[in-house]
């Protein structure tokens, strides 16, 4: 294959992988301090960069917009926690993720109604400029979405290793009931992992708006996507949840090059369905574990 | 009586609807309606009764769809004969994708669910004979048997009857065994597992059946809208199911039926005051505050207000009353022997059972004892088919039953009880120890009188319509030992069946044991309390450290020194 | 510093602890003890927080602190070394120890506390970077106890510090007990061996289905023979009676 080509199709593919590591990473912090897939993560995404793109149109200087966008994630990440889920913690898990589910789609409803149905776009950090690497063409945004993934991927691994409540939330992850014993306040710690979430996701959806356009309906792409990397982690590791995001953008950007673009949801799609029929169909032989769930 | 004056109160609305509500616009929103409460009465089994939050349920309206147009625009064929090739499409499709998947723990087949529902959206945009984003259009009015529906009147009954059909039998479904398994599953899993009945077929068979009643209701939105294309089933679509279950209330049948139409009249109210974009945000937040504050929905709501109206609640009380030592037949059996060999368990670095063997002789009563830590309960579960073994075997009436999971064992004749009882709290007395009785495919009628002789047995012939938390912890015991009773077992386990009795509830177990002894039933017992091993068990075995050091009669278990030495620590330890 | 007040607790619709009155004064070692199934971590858990109480009182010093939050009564000063260890596996020994610390408000006593458990336990600190469920069954326990240690609790809560031991490790884990309430600390240990627990304790009670069958010194206890009836329905006492009527039973009903 011709190395420009595939640097092509490498590096949008890790550009969009970034987005959806960073929404497979919320999916496993917020499942490993309370048990719950997050249905909503994708949502943030797609929120963060609508209204950054949005303010922006109202002439809100740039930084401000971002950081807005960020703040709006955190808190509507920490009100579902406390307002959705907190008050059911010991009801029945199946409902506990209909409600995040619920969540969505009230994020997605909001949207519509406040910005409407057409796509918001907006300028890159540093114009719409281009790059070249070895003759394949990347947009300069391409740097920023890395730098900004990155910068978040490493602050949230040093938050986890080296800080008193990433500890902590490590802790909860591996045996919730010690957690408690040694004084952890679980949920204020749950309030506090799922804002944290919120933030990524909607710092993603801001970097990636320039690239990819923001809009309402995206939110299902982007939390499927990233759940399939959260997948491949079991829902624990965030570590392989990142690697995974970044392998299916860069799966779906190579599929989008040698089939068709239109194809390119239902390959990706499809390895999600084929990885989950090979788990239960081949390699499982059916001994159910005795705990719940 | 309240669910039929509900469904009776339905059938009603939707009979005098068209007369209530004439005019072309809103019959068709009544046919559309009923299109998507076929839809939604399989969407109840699904989520409400076999909890699977499907998120691309649409993809089953879709093919319905897909094949309905296509058979009928392009081939001329017969409207209910498209319906139904399409409807064994959807549950082909359905079969599998679940019977793999749902062996998997977690929600995984939500999202692999939305996975399928979005390929066939591409699919349905890439391939030929689908054309593509137009789809396919001039799709005829619904015909059978070659008489076709020209009049939409007749077409609102025919959807609306098809509808009454399917709630027909999702009530059956509810009141049969079936649906006593399913209420069994999400009630308590390991509980239902352990009365023999198999998980993953049941939600396997409720996928596939609500993939069947989807496509058919996809298939009859079709016929009206005159056209198919990617868009008419999308994922909002899915969301439809989802809100119209859950505002329903989740585990009613007719409740579904009164979601779908709640949220198609939702969306006309919406439409009518100009503000059609907040559907997704009002359906949205309908979910989240009805799963919060109300989970009964609808069905609860008119549950509450049924009750309030018929002031005088019967008084239930349940007594314990005598047993009556007849109610069970005694066990035709010659040789239900247990037998271990060499098991081994260990769980990283921790050997907690290793190289234990022994023997439970047909007929007798055997103690498990060991201090904590000893492994009796991995050796228990071990032997349930709860845990794998890593080595060694178990034997029940000399077939090998280690690899088996713990529904099969149960279907060879094996009941056990739990130390910490799980029971059916959603369920009545009756049909918790009904459930028992599941290895048995038999009418419900015997299925009934074995539980009512299980429950007399025990003394509890009175107590058969109270919810078991009503009754005192003892006596929610004594259900679980009818429970396993019901299943006319052979050989009875029992895990620390004494934990949280008192002194006298303590002795009147110990008198339940011997005369389930005495039918011939095989029993092992894992139990902590000396006072009920020492005065009933044949034979005791003693586990340490993984291991067993003894084995043999009561009083010479009492008095050998390295049990003693097991239980109260060794002499040197002490500083 | 600790007392129990007439406590009952257990765990919805099942009473686990009826009645229980007892004591812990500073600086001794109190010892809990029974069979299994008895209660005796349902106690511990139930002074943590985690259990709640039905009626009666718990009073650490004076304040009542039954059905507060757990995270209010680790930071009150106890701290409990869970039954099975219950460690953070796959977090390294040091992370371990600084999650014991999570309680403290003081940065600066941490590392002091630190170096303490490292210089008390030089196995630990020789594993420090190592994951806990590397180390074995003797050295997770000494982590246990370490991590505990590390929030300075005025009361120490161990339960079942001996199971999974062999008798060796028990001697040296009851040796390490011993020296805290040398350094002036507060112990409760619940133990179902107990000749190990009677042996270094000041004074135990024996739990019995639920509620306090003997309470007294610990030398005295260890020759009551309602100690060996607690285990196993031995020598004399109301158990004798209803085995007896239970075997009674048993012949009418199975003739053997």
């Amino acid at each position: 294959m011709d190395f420009t080509v595939f640097l092509q199709l490498l590096l949008p593919g890790l550009t969009t992988g970034c987005v959806y590591a960073l929404v497979a990473l919320g999916f496993v912090l917020c499942a490993n301090v309370s048990d719950v897939v997050n249905f909503a993560q994708g949502e943030y995404v797609m929120l963060g960069g609508m209204i950054c793109a949005f303010l922006l149109g109202f002439g809100v200087p740039l930084w401000l917009c971002i950081m807005l966008a960020t703040l709006s994630g955190a808190l509507l990440g920490a009100l579902q926690e406390r307002l959705t889920l907190a008050p059911v913690r010991h009801s029945p898990y199946f409902i506990q993720i209909t409600i995040t589910l619920g969540v969505a789609v009230v994020l997605r409803g909001v949207a519509l109604i406040g910005f409407g149905k057409d796509p918001l776009s907006m300028p890159g950090f540093s114009g719409d400029g281009v790059f070249e690497v070895a003759g394949a063409v990347v947009s300069i945004q391409s740097l920023w979405v890395w730098a900004v993934t990155a910068l978040m991927l490493a602050a949230i691994f040093w938050f986890l290793k080296f800080t008193d409540p990433g500890r902590a939330v490590r802790a909860c992850s591996i045996n919730l009931q010690a957690a408690r014993l040694m004084g952890v306040d679980t949920g204020r710690l749950t309030l506090a992992v799922f804002a944290v979430a919120g933030a990524a996701g909607a710092l993603a959806g801001v970097v990636i708006t320039p690239i990819v356009l923001a809009n309402w309906d995206a939110g299902i792409a982007y939390g499927l996507k990233g759940f399939i990397g959260a997948i491949l982690g079991n829902f624990r590791a965030p570590g392989i949840a990142v690697l995974g995001g970044l392998g299916i953008g860069v799966i779906e950007s190579f599929a989008a090059g040698y089939f068709s673009s239109g194809y390119k949801d239902a390959i990706v799609y499809g390895l999600l369905l084929a990885y989950l029929l090979v788990r239960g169909g081949v390699f499982v032989f059916g001994r159910l574990a005795l705990q719940a769930r | 009586m309240r669910t039929r004056v509900a469904i009776a109160a339905m059938l009603l609305a939707a009979t005098a609807y068209p007369f209530l509500v004439p005019g072309v616009y809103p019959l068709g929103i009544g046919i559309i309606t009923g299109a998507l409460a076929a839809g939604t009465v399989g969407f109840v089994l699904l989520l409400g009764y076999a909890h699977q939050l499907a998120l691309g349920h649409a993809a089953f309206c879709m093919i319905g769809g897909y094949a309905s147009a296509i058979l009928t625009v392009q081939r001329g064929w017969d409207g209910l004969a498209a319906l139904l090739v399409g409807a064994v499409l959807s549950m082909v499709l359905a079969w599998l994708i679940a019977a793999p998947i749902l062996k998997l723990r977690g929600f995984v087949l939500a999202m692999g669910s939305l996975a399928l529902h979005l390929i066939l959206i591409v699919a349905a945009l890439e391939l030929p004979f689908t054309g593509g984003a137009l789809g396919t259009y001039g799709v005829p009015k619904f015909s059978l048997f070659g008489l076709e529906l020209r009049n939409d009147l007749a077409y609102y009954y025919v959807v609306w009857a098809i509808v009454l059909a399917f709630v027909v039998v999702g009530l059956a479904i509810d009141r049969s065994r079936i649906g006593r398994a399913l209420k069994a599953i999400a009630a308590a899993e390991t509980a239902a597992l352990s009365v023999g009945i198999d998980i993953t077929r049941y939600k396997v068979q409720m996928f596939v059946l609500a993939a069947g009643m989807a496509s058919v209701g996809g298939s009859l939105g079709v016929h009206y809208l005159r056209a198919m294309d990617p868009n008419v089933y999308g994922f909002t679509f899915s969301l439809n199911f989802i809100t119209a279950v859950i505002i329903g209330g989740l585990t009613s049948i007719w409740g579904g039926v009164a979601g779908a139409a709640a949220v198609t009249g939702l969306r006309e109210l919406l439409r009518g005051l100009s503000l059609p974009l907040w559907e997704g945000v009002i359906m949205g937040a309908l979910t989240v505050v009805v799963l919060i504050a109300f989970r009964g929905g609808l069905a609860g709501f008119f549950a509450l207000v049924y009750e309030r109206l018929l002031a005088g609640k019967r008084e239930v009380k349940a007594r314990v009353v005598a047993p009556e030592l007849s109610a069970l037949e005694p066990v035709q059996s010659a040789a239900s022997r247990l037998e271990v060999n060499g098991a081994k368990r260990s769980f990283g670095s921790l050997t907690a059972v290793n190289g234990v063997s022994l023997t439970v002789d047909t007929g007798s009563i055997t103690a498990l004892i060991g201090p904590n830590g000893a492994g009796k309960t991995t050796l228990f579960n071990l032997i349930c088919g709860y845990q794998p073994l890593d080595a060694g075997s178990v034997s029940f009436e000399g077939q090998r039953i280690e690899k088996l999971l713990p529904n099969e064992i149960a279907r060879l004749g094996i009941a056990r009880t739990f130390q910490n009882l799980q029971l059916f709290e959603t369920m009545s007395v009756l049909d918790n120890v009904m459930c028992g009785h599941h290895r048995f495919v038999a009418p419900e009628k015997r299925n009934r009188e074995m539980a009512r002789r299980a429950l007399a047995f025990v003394g509890l012939q009175d107590a058969e319509d109270v919810s078991p938390g009503e009754l005192a912890f003892g006596h929610q015991r004594l259900v679980e030992i009818a429970r396993a009773l019901a299943l006319e077992p052979r050989l009875l386990l029992m895990d620390e069946p004494a934990s949280g009795l008192n002194d006298s509830e303590t002795e009147r177990l110990a008198e339940l044991i011997l005369r389930i002894a005495a039918l011939g039933v095989t029993i092992l017992l894992v139990e902590h309390d000396m006072r009920l091993v020492m005065g009933i068990a044949d034979h005791v075995v003693v586990m340490h450290h993984g291991e067993k050091i003894a084995d043999g009669a009561p009083d010479l278990i009492r008095l050998d020194a390295q049990v003693i030495g097991a239980y109260l620590g060794s002499e040197h330890a002490a500083a | 510093m600790l007392r129990l007040e007439r406590v009952a607790s257990g765990y919805g619709r099942s009473p686990i602890l009826h009645d229980i009155s007892l004591e812990v004064r500073p600086g001794e070692i109190v010892a809990l003890i029974g069979a299994n199934g008895a209660g005796k971590s349902t106690l511990l858990n139930t002074v943590m927080g985690l259990v709640r109480v039905s009626s009666g009182r718990i009073l650490l010093e004076g304040t009542a602190i039954e059905n507060r939050p757990t995270p209010a009564i680790v930071r009150a000063g106890i701290a409990q070394v869970p039954e099975r260890r219950q460690l953070f596996g796959t977090m390294t020994v040091e992370e371990n120890l600084r999650m014991g610390a999570y309680a403290r408000r003081d940065r600066a006593g941490v590392s002091e506390a630190l170096a303490e458990q490292f210089r008390t336990f030089p196995i630990l600190a020789e594993r420090r970077r190592q994951p806990a469920q590397t180390l074995s069954g003797g050295e997770q326990q000494m982590l246990a106890i370490a991590r505990a240690m590390m929030s300075r609790p005025r009361l120490l809560l161990l339960d079942e510090p001996s199971l999974g031991l062999a008798p060796l490790l028990v001697e040296r884990v009851m040796e390490r007990i011993k020296a805290l309430r040398a350094a002036g600390g507060t112990v409760l240990v619940v133990e179902q061996n107990a000749r190990a627990a009677l042996g270094i304790a000041d004074r135990g009670y024996v739990l019995e289905n639920g509620r306090i069958s003997a309470a007294g010194a610990a030398q005295a206890l260890l020759s009551d023979a309602r100690v060996q009836d607690a285990y196993l329905g031995g020598s004399g006492g109301g158990g004798r009676a209803m085995e007896e009527r239970m075997r009674e039973k048993r012949r009418a009903i199975l003739g053997r």
